[in-house]
Parts: structure tokens; sequence; C-alpha cells
């Protein structure tokens, strides 16, 4: 069976990465995998885009090195570069998609742009096999939370999404309410083991027993009203003089409220499709409660999760997609760029009927 | 980094990629010998306004294809190096570090204003003072002290500053004050590089660290420093 070997670089947002990644037409293969978090950022509380898109530039060449080091291979044995073109931050991503571009005409080989959330898609399959399709997806990170059901690689039917703030994004901004460190997943997750998951049951966002396929709602999710139920929490707890003894038990009711509803939609998608497999993606991902709870609901439906490394933004999952796309022979326009925002490629119709009982929205 | 080749400029052929304004240009420069003046081989203008960075790179390839090369035959590359517009700079930039790293081709770092000294129609551009300004925003310019000497090579005069636009006539103190603007066709071109000597004031640059001088930090970075009176660490 022929190997595809793809060199990866990823670029979108804070994290520069390089990966080389085998492909045999079913199962991948990680070769490699370098990746240099910036962690400057922690000191704004946020990713400051002209400072990444400055250290994507000093980082990228010896961080693509080590990767084709790492994978004792050079770049004249890749057949082909996948690099990361969207969504991101725009200076970020023209940074990879350039020095990418350059490789491939130095080396005479194909460029394939990959979007991140495909790559996402790919990442848990790099180390569980049976991560493939036909699976429903919950992809949630800092700056997406997308439900997405994937009968084939390549075909994807986007169910729903959250209408505001991405679930990573809520965590970073309660964090901050509860004077935790940037990012925010891993602090709220430590402080709420010792919280008391009766003290603060917050509303779970978006979530009615009464809600049917077809409704709007079924299957998006929303966090801002979360946010500000916690706001109100933490207002009223400083006004008490009770903050302190509170931060846990409302780090721990949120964190619930979140995976309650996370789980339900998602566990809904996959009964609605009929899908015996369930995988998580982006660096909400790593939370281990989600993971739990996910498996603890899904009964006879797998759930697979990727290791941290993989969870968070990384190449060797942009090298996947990209491996996956060159063999389907994608055809690509040299003059690619990149782009802040662009719908996820190879969208089905959703309400098309996907070999079980058709979900009836959009 | 490679192993240098050389320990002075190189012959040729040596691409040129200048994309300090939207007015991107490339261009094939090669000689005989280290002691010959550069001549052009080809160039072409490359315009990345409206967000069409996405055309350098075509240009490239065309440009080579035109020239009958590929990257192998290559012998260096060259970066205009700043300051301007931070997103065009870095294009350039990434462009000719993947170039770099995948030929373990040599980078010459060439200050951006020095390749915007307007050549006369008989050729070259005339010798004299300059001081060469480029809009920096906010009412400011970065400005470059130039000179042109009698046989035509242009030398980097005194130090850059950003100085405020109505100080302009000042700063030059008599010299000719060149502003680039896009729009008057006044803007740096890959193929001034032939006028800045041998360049070996200029490069090679150590790959992994070099990036453009962009001539203002961060506005994120600037308030942070200023708020802690130190500067921000590194990553």
């Amino acid at each position: 069976m022929t190997i595809t070997r793809v060199l990866g670089i990823e670029t979108s947002c804070d994290e520069t990465s390089a990966s080389v990644v085998e492909y045999d037409g079913s199962t991948f293969s990680q070769r490699s995998l370098v990746i240099l978090s910036q962690d400057v950022h922690r000191l704004f509380g946020g990713v400051v885009p002209e400072i990444a898109s400055r250290q994507h530039l000093t980082a990228l060449p010896p961080v693509v090195r080590a990767a084709i080091q790492e994978a004792d291979a050079d770049a004249r044995c890749c057949d082909a570069i996948a690099v990361t073109h969207a969504p991101g931050l725009v200076g970020a991503l023209l940074v990879g998609v350039h020095f990418a571009k350059a490789l491939g005409l130095a080396r005479g080989l194909p460029v394939v742009p990959v979007h991140h959330m495909e790559g996402h898609l790919f990442a848990t399959a790099l180390e569980h096999p049976d991560a493939v399709p036909p699976f429903t997806a919950l992809l949630v990170s800092g700056g997406h939370t997308l439900l997405i059901d994937v009968p084939a690689w390549g075909e994807y039917r986007l169910l729903g999404r959250t209408r505001d703030d991405a679930a990573g994004e809520a965590f970073d901004k309660v964090a901050k309410l509860l004077g935790l460190p940037y990012p925010g997943g891993r602090p709220i997750e430590e402080l709420a083991r010792s919280g008391d998951p009766a003290r603060f049951a917050f509303a779970r966002p978006m979530l009615r027993r009464s809600q049917q396929p077809g409704d709007p709602d079924y299957y998006d999710l929303s966090f801002s009203g979360l946010k500000t139920a916690v706001l109100l929490a933490v207002r009223a707890a400083e006004a008490a003089g009770t903050l302190e003894e509170d931060r846990a038990h409302i780090a721990r009711g949120f964190q619930d409220a979140v995976v309650d509803t996370l789980v339900a939609k998602t566990l809904r998608a996959a009964r609605q499709h009929g899908r015996e497999r369930v995988v998580l993606g982006g660096g909400v991902a790593c939370n281990g409660a989600l993971q739990a709870a996910m498996r603890r609901a899904a009964a006879s439906i797998a759930v697979f999760a990727p290791a941290p490394r993989l969870a968070t933004d990384n190449a060797a999952m942009i090298a996947a997609a990209g491996a996956f796309r060159f063999r389907a022979g994608t055809t690509v326009s040299p003059s690619f760029s990149a782009h802040a925002s662009l719908p996820l490629p190879g969208m089905l119709d959703a309400t098309a009927d996907s070999g079980t009982r058709a979900s009836s929205r959009r | 980094m490679p192993t240098l080749p050389f320990s002075v400029a190189p012959i040729g052929p040596v691409l040129v990629i200048e994309a300090a304004t939207s007015a991107g240009s490339i261009a094939l420069l090669e000689r005989e010998d280290r002691a010959d003046p550069w001549r052009v081989v080809s160039e072409a203008a490359v315009s990345m306004g409206s967000g069409r960075e996405d055309l350098l790179t075509p240009a490239i390839s065309a440009l080579l294809a035109g020239a009958g090369l590929s990257p192998a035959g290559l012998s260096a590359l060259a970066c205009g190096a700043g300051p301007g517009s931070f997103t065009s700079l870095r294009i350039a930039a990434a462009l000719t570090k993947g170039l770099a790293f995948s030929r373990d081709l040599p980078v010459f770092a060439l200050p951006s204003l020095l390749l915007a000294i307007p050549s006369t129609p008989a050729g070259g551009p005339p010798p004299g003072r300059y001081l060469v300004a480029l809009d920096a925003l906010r009412g400011e310019c970065f400005a470059q002290p130039v000179a042109v000497t009698p046989d035509q090579r242009v030398l980097v005069d005194g130090a850059a500053a950003r100085v405020p636009r109505e100080a302009l006539a000042e700063t030059a103190d008599g010299a000719a004050l060149v502003e680039i603007a896009v729009e008057t066709g006044v803007h740096p071109v890959a193929s001034a590089a032939r006028w800045l000597g041998d360049w070996s004031s200029y490069g090679p640059v150590a790959l992994d660290g070099w990036e453009p001088t962009y001539g203002r930090l961060a506005e994120a970075q600037v308030k942070w420093e200023a708020t802690h009176g130190r500067p921000l660490p590194a990553s």
C-alpha cells in the first residue's frame, strides 16, 4: 500500500507547530510533532495577534527543522506540505502559509491548505485507529464550539455551534472572575475538584427536555448567560464576604453546567444520527470532567479524546487532514491565502438523511 | 543556519523580494564577478493591496521560470528588511525564510528605505544626500538618511528614526526629501538592490532569529512595558 508522507505546519494562533505524518489510505502514523507555545500571551490575559505573528516568523525555521529531524526525514522525502490557512488570526496564518508556499516552491512539492477545524477532526485518529468516521464530533476550544456529524472523512454536517462565547472562552472569562490565571481551563478544573456541586447549581444553558429535533436550539449552545450568572454569584459572594470560600464551589458549579450541556447535546446528536462513536477535539477536550461525564453518559457509544498535545493546536492534525486531502486529489490554486473565517470544506446539508434518522435543522 | 559558501557578497543569480508597502516587487540580479555591477536579469511588480498578498508567490514562480531558473539555481536571497507594513514585511520574510531553509541559501536583509531612491531615465540614482520617509501612521514617518556616492552607490547616511511628519523638512537638513507614496509610484523597488554595493553590511543574517525591522513594537507591548516599566520578557 502506498504511503503518503506529509509535512504539516500550523500557525493559526499562538502555537508554532510542525509535524511529519504518514498515511496509507486508512491509518495515520505520526512520525514527529514539535509544538512551540508562545507563553508571552499569558502576560496579556489573551493572545496579542501582532506579537503572535512576529514570533511565528522567528520560530518557524527551527520548529520545522526539528520536526523533520525528529521524523528522521528531510523535506525532500515528503510528498506534500499541508498548512493551516483558516480560520485563525490572519497575520499569524499568513506567516505559516507563505513559509509553506516557499518550501513547496523550492522543493517542487504541492502545498495543501487545511481548515484548522477539519484538522481537529483528524487529531484523535492519530492515536486511536478506531476514531474514524462515522462519528459525532464535539470540537471545543477557546475560539470554537462546534457539534458536527461526520459520516466520512471530508463529509461534514454542522449540527450546532455556540451562539456567543466559545466554551474555552467561557472558561477563560470565568477564570478571570475567580482570580485565576489565563488560560483558564486547567485552573478551573483543578479548583472545581474541591467544590461542592450543590452550592451553585447554575442553569444548563440552552438545554431543555422539551426541545425536539428541528428546534433551532436543539443542538446549538450558548455560554454568555452562564458567564453572567457566574459574575452575579461572584459579586454576591464578594458582598457577603464569602468569595474566598465560595471560589471552588462556583468553579464546580460553572464547570458542571458546561459539561452537562456539552454531554447532553453531543449524545443527542450521536443518537439522532445513529453514531456509535463520539470524538472530542480542541483544548477543552482535555478537561477530565468532560471526558469522564461523556463516557459515563454515553453507555454503548465509544468516546475518543485526544492526548493534550493533540487536543490543543498542533501540526500533526493538519498533516493528517492534508494527507487525506492530498490522496483524495483535492486541487489547490497556488494563490490560496489565509482567512480569518471560512466554512468547513465538504459541508453536507444538515437536513440530508444521515443513514438513520435525519436531523431536520439547517 | 547553513554553512556559508563564501565570506563576502554573492555573485548570483540572487532573488530579491521587497514588500515594505503594498507595492511589492521582486527581481533577479546577477554579476560575473564581485567587483562587477549587478545586472538585472528580470523584475516584476506585485500589487499586494486589498488583501492580494497571495499574488507574491506565483509572481516569484513566474519570474524564476521566465529566467529558466528554479530555486535550486539561486546562490542567495535578499529581502527588504523594513521598516514598513508589518504584514507585507512578514510575508516577504516568510517566503524568503522558506526558500532559504529549503535550499540552504544565505539571506541578505536590505534596508527597504534604501531601495526607494528613484533612478533617472539614464540609469541609477543621482548622487547626493536624501532623506527617505515612509508613513508610520499616527502623524509620524520612518525617516532614513541616505547618501548616493558619485559612483552611484546607495549608502546609509545616519541612523533611521521615527519623526513627526511636520518635522521632516527640518530632519532632512538640506537633503532631498523622498516621500514614499505608492500612489505616486515612489516606493522601494527590489531591483534597486543593485545600487547597494556589495551587500556585505547586510548579511548573511542568521535565518532563525532574523526578522524585519518593523519600526514599531506591537501596541499591546508598548502599553505593557509602559505599565510595568521594563521590557516584555522573551517568550
